[in-house]
């Protein structure tokens, strides 16, 4: 579903017309989608229209999790450096 | 700093917290003080060859970190909001390879109980360049490919 609104907005219809699910499957999997912030959806006359959000995609991958390790890596050097402080052997 | 960063609720954002067995006074200056930062700045094997921060709302900061192969990543950045023994918001952006690839805003709250000191994050990142993306992720496997494998894993989740 992602690899087809790579190439495109589409409607909900087009989207479910290849999948081998139902329409309703098919709002179920958009609304996961739209609420990880990976797809936005718009009112477009009498239908709704999908487009990705490549943004959100990149950080939803595996990005935001490397960040959070930097973060806590360096948090534990900041414990260790603050120990060595008040143990007095702080070079 | 071109653009400012103004994060919202769609704005990719990573929250953690760390409770520290030191005064609060303590880790606000291991925080800030320069000096002290070059020690826990980087990762193991970086250096901060240099740090420099004019702590106050409205000051800048920049820093360089220094990979164990001589790459220098440089970053700079504007203090949004200081306020002494609370809260430090710095608006920021990280070079690689001489492209600016992301814009972070970070938030630490600094609050102190028995003795120890809570440390809060919340860093919110915007303006992240294709470049950055590339270079981040290391990834020269295409879209197509980590569409799919996404869309699965979602696919499993609706289901």
């Amino acid at each position: 579903m992602i690899e087809q609104l790579s190439r495109g907005n589409l409607t909900v219809t087009d989207l479910a017309r290849p999948l081998s699910i139902t329409l309703q499957g098919t709002i179920k999997h958009l609304d996961v989608l739209a609420a990880a912030g990976l797809i936005t959806r718009r009112k477009s006359g009498r239908s709704v229209v999908c487009s990705l959000e490549p943004q959100a995609m990149v950080f939803a991958t595996s990005w935001l999790n490397e960040r959070r390790l930097v973060w806590e890596a360096r948090l534990d050097r900041m414990a260790s450096y603050l120990d060595t402080l008040q143990n007095g052997a702080a070079s | 700093m071109s653009e400012q960063a103004t994060p919202d609720s769609e704005t990719p954002t990573i929250e953690l917290a760390r409770v520290f067995d030191a005064p609060l006074a303590l880790v606000w200056q291991v925080w800030t003080d320069p000096e002290h930062v070059k020690h826990w700045w980087g990762p193991h094997g970086f250096s901060t060859p240099l740090y420099e921060a004019d702590l106050r709302t409205g000051g800048t900061m920049r820093y360089h970190m220094r990979a164990p192969d001589g790459t220098v990543f440089p970053s700079e950045g504007r203090f949004e909001d200081v306020v002494l023994h609370e809260r430090i918001v710095v608006v920021g952006t990280v070079e690689i390879a001489g492209s600016v690839v992301f814009t972070a805003r970070t938030e630490a709250r600094f609050s102190e109980a028995n003795g120890r000191t809570t440390v809060e994050i919340r860093q919110t990142y915007t303006n992240v360049s294709p470049i950055g993306q590339q270079a981040i992720q290391g990834a020269p496997e295409g879209w197509a490919q980590q569409f799919e494998r996404f869309d699965s894993y979602l696919h499993s989740q609706a289901s």
